[in-house]
């Protein structure tokens, strides 16, 4: 019997715990690329997505992605790797957009980024969290990118004028023979007619 | 003894002065801006626009926080770790065209104007919330591209020249 | 005797209306054209389809050298069989040049005019006939290179856009060269 109630009790007990524990706020942070071909040498849109789940607001959040895209091997266009916010309130959904220029092509992979932040105000401890990751991806050479969507009507104009001569030329040479005989044919036909 | 007081006085006023003046807001501030958003809607999915705002205030610090009113939803904005004095705010948009062409005004808040803000329930009290200062963002829209493949062209001038050789040869072969 | 060389030379004159034997400046008139529309469709493979000398040279030596001997063999073709349409049609046009030509002679003879007759008009057909097998050819081998390489085999790799594009526009060409309507 009294075991039964200590077990209980101790259950409760845990309820308990694990209740407060669900009172805290929880950071949601998602990385993926907008990209629908990620070509070398232009440009690379990376969009973190940051949702405060929980109920009270986090504070000093950190976010720390320069691992991912080393400056040798991308370089940042727009935004920052390294942002920070002071705080976010509950429930708020917030994106940050980062825009890199991949400078080699190939085969590449794309972790998760760090994110710490503090759940209070005054206390320091500092949570860490990761985001999603991208996986691998692969990064076109811009020759590929080029052939398949770059307008060559540059290309095509030329083209039509270098290959016009071998058209227009024959078909001026007949078209004046034709047009000499034929004329000579109406011609007489008309003297006749007057005739 | 009046002297003593007067001058202690003003060393007091001063300090009370120096006090405020360190403790005071971002008077006048004036905004540099670079703005990014999508260009090319081959390249990308989705529609993504960005704002690089630096501050420069003409006496009192930095904002502690800076909100942002951009596209209709109020966010904060992040501050960079290496570089202070920036503060950057992001627009995703699902669909290409859900991203606003043109300028759209973008409404900057600060810690004093965002708890206004919040405070205020009706519209007019909201509209009423003076803001920080006021920023322009300008989307020129995102492209697809030439509407036909140049080939198209070519392939129609040559098809027509052969069609109408075609038919000439018919003529000559009766 | 006379009689014996004038039928010769008449014989020489049906002989050379009717002999597919092309003269050695309508073949190098017809090489030098169909080498010519054989390389220009390169700059585009080159621009386009990025294909760079360096590596492909020998795909391009190849299919260059194969389109212009068939274009060559499909001008002949047209041109043979255009020939006599044109000169039963051309007929009557230039017998009336001739007689123009002829009509302040008095010392010419109907024999002698039918043999300038018969030569010119050999000579006409078989000018506008090369002519406008060139041009109709030329016309007929881009487009089925143009559509072949840029809409039909688009997405393959390079080489095999390449060889196919020249290769079946050549077969094309060379198989309808024969057509008689």
């Amino acid at each position: 019997m009294f075991f039964k109630i200590s077990l209980t009790f101790i259950a409760l007990i845990s309820i308990v715990f694990s209740q407060t524990d669900d009172e805290e706020s929880f950071l949601f942070v998602t990385k993926q690329t907008f990209n629908r071909f990620i070509v070398e040498n232009k440009e690379l849109t990376i969009k973190y997505g940051l949702y405060n789940s929980g109920p009270t607001t986090v504070f000093n959040v950190n976010l720390n992605d320069m691992h991912s895209f080393p400056a040798d091997k991308f370089e940042l266009l727009v935004g920052t790797l390294n942002p920070k916010w002071e705080r976010i309130h509950a429930g708020v959904n917030l994106t940050h957009v980062v825009v890199l220029k991949p400078k080699q092509s190939g085969l590449s992979n794309i972790t998760y980024a760090i994110v710490t932040y503090q759940k209070s105000e005054k206390n320091t401890d500092v949570q860490r969290t990761y985001s999603s990751e991208i996986g691998d991806i692969y990064i076109m050479t811009s020759r590929e990118y080029d052939r398949r969507f770059s307008s060559h009507i540059i290309d095509w104009i030329l083209f039509t004028a270098m290959a016009s001569p071998c058209i227009i030329f024959p078909f001026f040479l007949w078209f004046n023979s034709k047009n000499k005989y034929e004329l000579l044919l109406t011609k007489d036909k008309l003297i006749r007619k007057v005739q | 003894m009046g002297r003593n007081i007067s001058m202690i006085s003003i060393v007091l006023i001063g300090f009370v002065l120096f006090a405020f003046a360190k403790g005071e807001n971002c008077e006048s501030p004036q905004f540099q801006v670079s703005s990014y958003s999508t260009k090319d809607a081959r390249l990308t999915a989705e529609s993504a626009a960005q704002l690089e705002i630096t501050i420069k205030c003409k006496s009192g610090k930095q904002p502690n926080t800076l909100y942002a009113d951009m596209y209709g939803q109020v966010v904060p904005c992040a501050q960079s770790i290496s570089s202070p004095g920036k503060y950057y705010v992001s627009v995703a948009a699902a669909t290409h065209k859900q991203l606003a062409k043109g300028s759209t005004v973008v409404k900057l808040y600060d810690d004093e104007s965002y708890s206004a803000l919040r405070k205020a329930r009706t519209e007019d009290a909201v509209k009423a919330a003076k803001p920080f200062g006021v920023v322009e963002i300008n989307h020129p829209g995102a492209s697809y591209g030439p509407w036909l493949p140049s080939e198209f062209f070519a392939v129609i001038i040559f098809g027509l020249i052969w069609w109408a050789a075609y038919r000439e040869r018919s003529k000559i072969l009766t | 005797m006379s009689n014996q060389r004038s039928i010769s030379s008449d014989e020489d004159l049906l002989l050379q209306d009717f002999s597919r034997n092309v003269t050695t400046k309508s073949w190098v008139l017809f090489s030098g054209n169909a080498a010519v529309v054989s390389a220009i469709p390169l700059w585009l493979f080159w621009r386009i389809h990025h294909m760079d000398f360096s590596s492909y040279f020998i795909h391009f030596i190849i299919g260059t050298v194969i389109s212009t001997y068939f274009l060559n063999l499909a001008y002949q073709n047209m041109k043979f069989i255009l020939k006599h349409k044109i000169a039963q049609k051309r007929e009557d046009a230039v017998s009336r040049e001739i007689s123009k030509i002829f009509a302040n002679d008095k010392n010419a003879n109907k024999k002698d005019k039918d043999d300038r007759i018969l030569a010119r008009k050999n000579e006409v057909a078989d000018f506008e006939a090369t002519t406008y097998s060139i041009f109709y050819n030329n016309a007929f081998y881009l487009v089925c290179l143009i559509i072949l390489s840029f809409f039909v085999l688009k997405n393959f790799s390079p080489t095999v856009n390449y060889l196919f594009s020249v290769g079946l526009s050549t077969a094309v060409v060379f198989l309808f060269s024969t057509g008689q309507k």
